[in-house]
């Protein structure tokens, strides 16, 4: 392996944590998805209040994916921003409402009220695990696009990559991109009730708290399982030695073949998803532990995605239009010399992930209905 | 780096001005003079070093565009044709009738100090600092402040277009598949790559930045920087001796106008900034229109009135919300009640 594939791999390898990492914050936004499931205004304050000292973790998080996928594979970043433009509009809209939502809900002078800055919380939950979910399933299922360099030289229309006319909405239509979609957010929902247990003291809200786990749980389990099915016999995009592509049956199936290590993890963190949620449902006096171990599972779970999809000569964006023009770790990264300045920069993530834990740590007091509420 | 410190620092300066702001109001309604003076003295300091450091950073970035971006430095000036101890101006109006090769003025009506830009740029009060004119022409200045010849826009252009040609020439014979072919016109292409972006441009005066818009920020925002500098000199001032102008109508207004200024100031540096630095998106190298995505132009202008509604409703709760907790503040007895 030449020292550009290595980094290509670690780069790679970053993506799937910053995703990973991602797809659990996402309880953030699952957990404002119950805000619609309750009228009691203390419930709902309770519940913005546990989830608003986590909210920046989950959007600090995005960014960081979004800006480490721009440095690291920018043919990847201009191909999708550029094309799948409404969809990754719709997700930034979606962002904005919840930005300033937590930061203005309970103020004085608010304008809009603290019902409305509820509503769009909901909006994020729902729209912003959704489209993300969206999102990463085209790097499955391909997406319509195209990638011509030559056309760079091409002063009247200088567009290395163009995209279906709809940009994007094509993808949201597309119902293998939903099944993930809706899984993404199914779980979100699930996590977010998990973590709201966890961190909230009040006798009526945990039994409200566990039917939503139960709930969205069991239908979380069938659109994964769905997921996963269609995951597995569909086909992909594999590349040869010279860089041609070619089309292979059950590609990803092989992937969780040939890295066993992979299928282990699947293995591992499906249980562990499946432990907490189970855990939580059956026995009345576990509050506190199944955020950690479905939280735990997930993470697992979606780095193999991540493996499977970019890894083992796998194009992680085929083209429908054209698959030679699909993207792989190796024809869409950055040069050596960047990748190899970032991968010095990169050695601070481990004291990031520190800190994160550190303020995670110091703001854990379990929130009651007579809580000096913040948010 | 000097870019980065000017425009984060600026904002201790904005924030300063926004505290003495705020503080001069709450002391309007009489009450809490005493909790007044204190976050003005705050607010006094931090703003000061704040536009310090700005000003510092602000200058070593002229220093950074004299050198990188030296039609940048020439459209921030409206300066034409440069000159061994160039004068810096003050204020002045863009001449609209001005072209690159005609004999109008560039700037009329100015007030300018003479050799300032020369010092500004260089350090150097009999300098050469080129203009417009000049870097068209292939005239500007080494880093050690000497004028030299460089290369023209005009041929920067034939250049550039040539490293395109040996690209697309590399890509045939890449397609051949012949290794010769390909390492003749890779190095070919290496010899003019740095004028790359220029081979985009149809005539040397669209290298020439927007001069009136990057004229106007750029002043606009040295002068409320000096403004703002001796504000914070006097806020001081005024609050360690308990000064009794501090409770007139006149320093109240000035206080209040301060606030929308000091924003104005910021967006004006933005401006100079983005404005000054067309066409490029990557200096030399790409220009903005070789760097569009195939989004239609109805899509992006949809795109546009979608951000301008959603940050302005959000900037009216904002603003709401913002006053109500100003109004509390004005209503509370900061003084007397030890609770607060």
């Amino acid at each position: 392996m030449t020292t550009l594939e290595c980094l290509q791999n670690y780069w790679w390898l970053l993506i799937a944590v910053l995703g990973a990492l991602l797809v659990f914050l996402l309880f953030v936004q699952g957990g404002q998805t119950l805000l619609m499931c309750t009228r009691s205004e203390v419930h709902r304050s309770m519940i913005v209040n546990a989830l608003g000292r986590r909210w920046e973790l989950g959007f600090t998080t995005l960014v960081t994916f979004g800006g480490a996928f721009f440095a690291s594979f920018p043919l990847f970043y201009s191909t999708s921003f550029g094309g799948a433009y409404w969809l990754w509009m719709l997700i930034l809209f979606s962002f904005i409402l919840q930005a300033v939502s937590y930061e203005y809900r309970s103020k004085p002078g608010n304008l809009l009220g603290t019902r409305t800055y509820d509503v769009f919380l909901f909006i994020n939950g729902l729209m912003g695990c959704v489209l993300l979910g969206v999102a990463v399933a085209m790097f499955f299922f391909g997406a319509e696009f195209d990638v011509n360099r030559a056309n760079l030289l091409d002063a009247a229309a200088p567009v290395i990559s163009t995209w279906a006319p709809t940009h994007g909405l094509e993808a949201i239509f597309n119902l293998r991109n939903l099944c993930l979609g809706v899984a993404v957010f199914l779980l979100a929902r699930t996590l977010g009730a998990l973590y709201l247990l966890n961190s909230v003291d009040d006798a009526e809200m945990t039994a409200k708290l566990r039917r939503h786990v139960t709930v969205s749980g069991a239908l979380f389990v069938v659109f994964f399982l769905a997921f996963m099915a269609l995951l597995l016999t569909a086909d992909g995009y594999e590349t040869a030695g010279d860089g041609t592509v070619k089309a292979v049956a059950f590609k990803y199936f092989h992937n969780y073949v040939d890295m066993w290590w992979c299928a282990a993890m699947l293995l591992a963190g499906v249980v562990a998803v499946l432990y907490g949620i189970g855990r939580t449902v059956l026995d009345r006096k576990f509050t506190k532990g199944g955020i950690w171990w479905a939280g735990a599972g997930t993470v697992l779970v979606v780095l193999t995605l991540f493996f499977v999809a970019g890894y083992n000569n796998t194009a992680y964006y085929p083209s429908l239009l054209d698959p030679q023009a699909s993207l792989t770790i190796r024809n869409s990264s950055s040069s050596q010399f960047t990748l190899t300045v970032m991968s010095c920069v990169s050695v601070i993530i481990p004291f990031v992930l520190a800190y994160i834990v550190y303020c995670w740590r110091a703001l854990s007091k379990p929130v009651t209905p007579k809580s000096d509420f913040h948010y | 780096m000097n870019k980065f410190f000017h425009a984060v620092l600026s904002g201790w300066c904005l924030a300063g001005v926004f505290v003495v702001g705020v503080s001069a109001y709450i002391m309007h309604k009489k009450k809490n003079r005493e909790m007044a003076l204190q976050s003005m003295k705050v607010g006094g300091w931090v703003g000061l070093a704040g536009i310090v450091l700005t000003l510092a950073f602000g200058h070593s970035s002229a220093v950074d565009v004299a050198q990188t971006q030296p039609m940048k430095l020439a459209a921030m000036e409206g300066l034409y044709r440069g000159q061994q101890g160039t004068e810096l101006i003050a204020v002045g109006i863009v001449n609209p009738k001005k072209t690159p090769y005609n004999d109008e003025e560039g700037v009329i009506c100015k007030i300018a100090i003479p050799k300032g830009l020369s010092i500004l740029a260089n350090m150097k009060p009999d300098s050469f600092v080129p203009g417009i004119t000049d870097i068209l022409d292939g005239v500007t200045v080494n880093e050690a402040g000497d004028t030299v010849s460089t290369v023209s826009y005009a041929e920067r252009i034939e250049r550039g277009r040539q490293a395109q040609a040996d690209l697309r020439a590399y890509d045939q014979a890449a397609a051949a598949g012949d290794s010769a072919a390909m390492t003749a016109h890779a190095n070919a292409l290496k010899e003019n790559f740095e004028y790359f972006g220029y081979g985009y441009l149809d005539s040397p005066e669209e290298a020439i930045p927007p001069v009136a818009m990057t004229f106007y920020s750029f002043h606009i925002m040295v002068a409320l920087g000096g403004y703002f500098l001796v504000f914070f000199l006097f806020v001081l001032f005024c609050v360690y001796r308990k000064d009794a102008w501090l409770d007139t109508k006149l320093w109240r207004v000035v206080a209040y106008v301060s606030v929308p200024l000091v924003w104005l100031c910021s967006e004006a540096g933005w401006v100079t900034a983005e404005v000054g630095r067309q066409p490029w998106i990557i200096q030399n190298l790409m220009p903005n229109k070789a760097a569009v995505s195939e989004i239609g132009s109805g899509s992006v202008m949809l795109t546009f009135w979608i951000f301008v509604v959603v940050f302005t409703v959000f900037l009216v709760a904002e603003l709401g919300i913002m006053a109500k907790q100003i109004q509390r503040g004005a209503l509370a007895d900061y003084d007397h009640d030890t609770d607060k």
